[in-house]
């Protein structure tokens, strides 16, 4: 064996996947070559500096309080056959198969069940922009669910106010698309002060069209 | 010498290691109730292995700072996507997969650019004054060192000889080549053993 064919099997004897008698040619030649020792000796070195590497480094700070920042009051999202997707296409399939009453229902489900977080475009470091976003998504949902709670109330409610409440939750539907939209162009543009714009203001749309239903409701 | 065969899998280690809790079999009560949504048992969960995810992190990532962004956004996804998390694989080994996932799509650019090999380089040519590490000549020790090792030749170093994946993983994980990992490995060998033998 020369110093080349040493150089070429180096690696394959450090991972230890020369065959047998490979390897004895190639302990042979280091034994025998001063230069091959030391090219040896700095493979061993960087084995044995590898394995003794930290497994472990805490971060210079405690990120937890950011990361809980992040968190929002969102729960995780459970993947489940029986969870419909949140999406305003599967709420007006399940509006358009049911009766007036079923409508009223799937559309305070709908309405209760878009919670924050339906993208990533939000910074994790809680900057002020994330501050304000989490903000109305926690809004949103407390506007969506005070008015699914309004609606199971009226669970008697005529077909008109039915109708009417599918309105609402195809108008947040659309508003949601849009959210979720504006959000995936902020993730591929993080930071970028005209979409960040417009993703809050379609929060403000539809936190105004669920507090004008829940109005509505609490009032017929 | 054995080489870094079978080294520190993340699986073993986490089942012989007393240093992190293992959560799959002790806390899978835990993770149950984080996956109804109880903060504080993501919390415990967070405390517990975040020591080992900021470690992949700040390897992979090259600088504190962009480790620090890397390690809130794993925890953070994995918060969102935790209740696709079935207990087929440890908790620990789903959540290294994601910050693995999520450090490739950070570093991919940077990581491309990388996989160029100059003929000659050194560690102490790669060492940028914007990189936060020590500076040419400081006695860089091999964390450092891994630290400014290009991105390509970082990654696969990391994820090879200090966490143990095979490179058939690391292909499948980063997208890149099955040679190409073994190509920037011995790349990334080739450059520390240069410095660490000065």
């Amino acid at each position: 064996m020369n110093h080349e064919a040493f150089s070429a099997k180096l690696e394959a004897y450090v991972d230890g996947e020369l065959p047998p008698v490979e390897e004895r040619e190639f302990e042979a030649h280091a034994r025998d070559c001063a230069a091959c020792v030391s090219a040896l000796a700095a493979a061993d070195q960087l084995v044995e500096r590898t394995r003794a590497l930290r497994r472990e480094i805490q971060p210079s700070r405690d990120l937890w309080p950011e990361v809980r920042a992040g968190l929002g009051g969102a729960r995780p999202r459970v993947v489940l056959s029986s969870v419909p997707r949140r999406r305003g296409r599967g709420w007006r399939r399940r509006v358009r198969i049911g009766t007036a009453a079923a409508a009223a229902a799937a559309a305070a489900a709908y309405l209760a069940t878009r919670g924050p977080h339906e993208g990533s475009a939000t910074s994790p470091r809680g900057d002020a922009f994330a501050l304000v976003l989490s903000g109305l998504e926690q809004e949103c949902m407390g506007a969506g669910k005070s008015l699914q709670a309004s609606l199971r109330v009226e669970s008697s409610a005529p077909a008109q106010t039915a109708a009417w409440t599918a309105g609402v939750a195809s108008g947040v539907s659309i508003l949601d698309l849009s959210i979720d939209e504006t959000r995936a162009a902020l993730a591929a543009q993080p930071g970028d002060p005209e979409l960040q714009r417009l993703l809050a203001e379609r929060y403000r749309q539809k936190l105004a069209l669920l507090q004008t239903a829940l109005l509505r409701v609490e009032h017929t | 010498m054995n080489g870094i065969e079978g080294r520190d899998r993340l699986d073993a280690a986490h089942t012989a290691g007393p240093a992190v809790p293992n959560p799959h079999d002790a806390d899978a009560a835990i993770i149950g109730r984080a996956q109804q949504g109880d903060v504080e048992a993501f919390e415990t969960l967070y405390r517990g292995s975040v020591g080992r995810i900021h470690a992949l992190c700040l390897r992979l990532a090259g600088d504190a700072t962009r480790a620090e962004d890397l390690v809130q956004e794993v925890y953070l996804r994995a918060w969102e996507r935790l209740g696709t998390f079935q207990g087929r694989s440890q908790f620990s080994t789903w959540l290294y997969r994601l910050a693995v996932n999520r450090a490739t799509d950070v570093l991919r650019s940077e990581i491309r650019r990388s996989q160029v090999v100059v003929l000659g380089e050194s560690l102490a040519d790669l060492v940028a004054p914007a990189v936060d590490g020590p500076a040419r000549g400081a006695g860089l020790d091999l964390e450092a060192a891994i630290r400014v090792l290009p991105a390509g030749a970082r990654l696969v170093f990391v994820l090879h000889d200090v966490e143990g994946y095979d490179h058939e993983e690391i292909a499948t994980m980063t997208g890149v080549a099955v040679g190409t990992s073994k190509s920037q490995l011995y790349r990334a060998r080739k450059l520390l053993r240069e410095h660490l033998s000065r």
